[in-house]
């Protein structure tokens, strides 16, 4: 129903009512500053960033085809700016050897992430995620705190939906190592 | 993957801050000013269009009257007489009687508008 409203909103902001953008900025600015803030992880360049990807947005508003909801659509332009900001940026992280993914087995990561009242453990997670590269953290932000569906997620990232099962599973692997060593 | 509470927990605790209070205002003004100029980029796009298809018809035309029908754009030499004097008279008559009735029916079609327009908004 949201996206049929979103579809008229689209319709006459084309036909010429601009005023009606104000509606999308008001719902998904701050869930892509979100995003982008945690990828960027500097306020005044995310704050820019989700202003660039809303301007796109707006331009490229004729180019929605709707073959997915709006939110997915703008959710994909703003992963794009975002990395192409780092790329421009060259925004280095810690990276881990692939070989130390490969020795976590599947069943230490049963349950791992579940219990979520040690405080300790809370802080290291946060620490981990911290250290997570920008594609991966956009991932987990938009699968754990959006509550994105992998089908959706596929879209944004412009991925098949069992590539990215295996980044998201990737993800929590290199959150178990990162937290573990 | 969907139990796991605790990096959703993790998530929502980090601290993000938060964006600017101005922020939506911000970007309507650009927004607005990006549709200005989508709109001034339209027309000057039409004007263009319509331009050159109009200046290519008339040079097609032209060419077409000049080189084919071999038409000449030469006046012909007018001699009013009594008789063609009264047939300019009586077109002048039935020009001046079609444009009086297309002016009364553009205002009367404009005050029926503008009657629409203020029921609509009551």
């Amino acid at each position: 129903m949201e996206n049929k409203d979103e579809l008229i909103y689209i319709k006459r902001i084309l036909e010429g009512e601009t005023n009606l953008f104000s509606y999308f900025l008001q719902r998904y600015s701050n869930s892509v500053f979100s995003m982008i803030v945690r990828i960027i992880q500097s306020r005044e360049d995310a704050e820019e960033l989700t202003q660039d990807t809303f301007l796109k947005a707006f331009k490229k508003l004729d180019t929605f085809k709707a073959d997915c909801t709006f939110s997915t659509w703008l959710f994909r332009i703003a992963y794009n700016t975002a990395i192409s900001f780092t790329r421009k940026k060259k925004m280095i992280l810690p990276a881990i050897e692939e070989s130390m993914l490969d020795t976590v087995s599947d069943d230490a990561l049963t349950g791992f992430f579940e219990e979520d009242e040690n405080e300790k453990k809370l802080q290291e997670l946060e620490k981990a995620i911290a250290q997570l590269n920008a594609e991966e953290k956009a991932l987990i932000t938009l699968f754990y705190l959006e509550a994105k569906s992998v089908n959706e997620l596929a879209v944004i990232f412009d991925l098949t939906i069992e590539n990215v099962r295996v980044r998201l599973f990737r993800a929590r692997k290199k959150l178990f190592v990162l937290m573990t060593n | 993957m969907e139990k796991d509470k605790a990096i959703i927990k993790a998530l929502k605790s980090t601290q993000t801050p938060q964006i600017s209070v101005d922020f939506q205002t911000q970007t309507m003004n650009k927004v607005f000013k990006l549709s200005e100029q989508k709109r001034k980029r339209a027309y000057i796009l039409n004007f263009c269009l319509i331009s050159t298809v109009s200046l290519g018809l008339i040079v097609t035309a032209v060419f077409l009257l000049k080189d084919y029908l071999s038409f000449s754009f030469k006046m012909p030499a007018i001699q009013f007489t009594s008789s063609s004097i009264s047939l300019f008279a009586f077109s002048f008559y039935i020009a001046s009687l079609i444009l009086i009735l297309v002016g009364l029916d553009s205002y009367f079609r404009h005050k029926w508008l503008i009657k629409n327009q203020d029921k609509q908004i009551e």
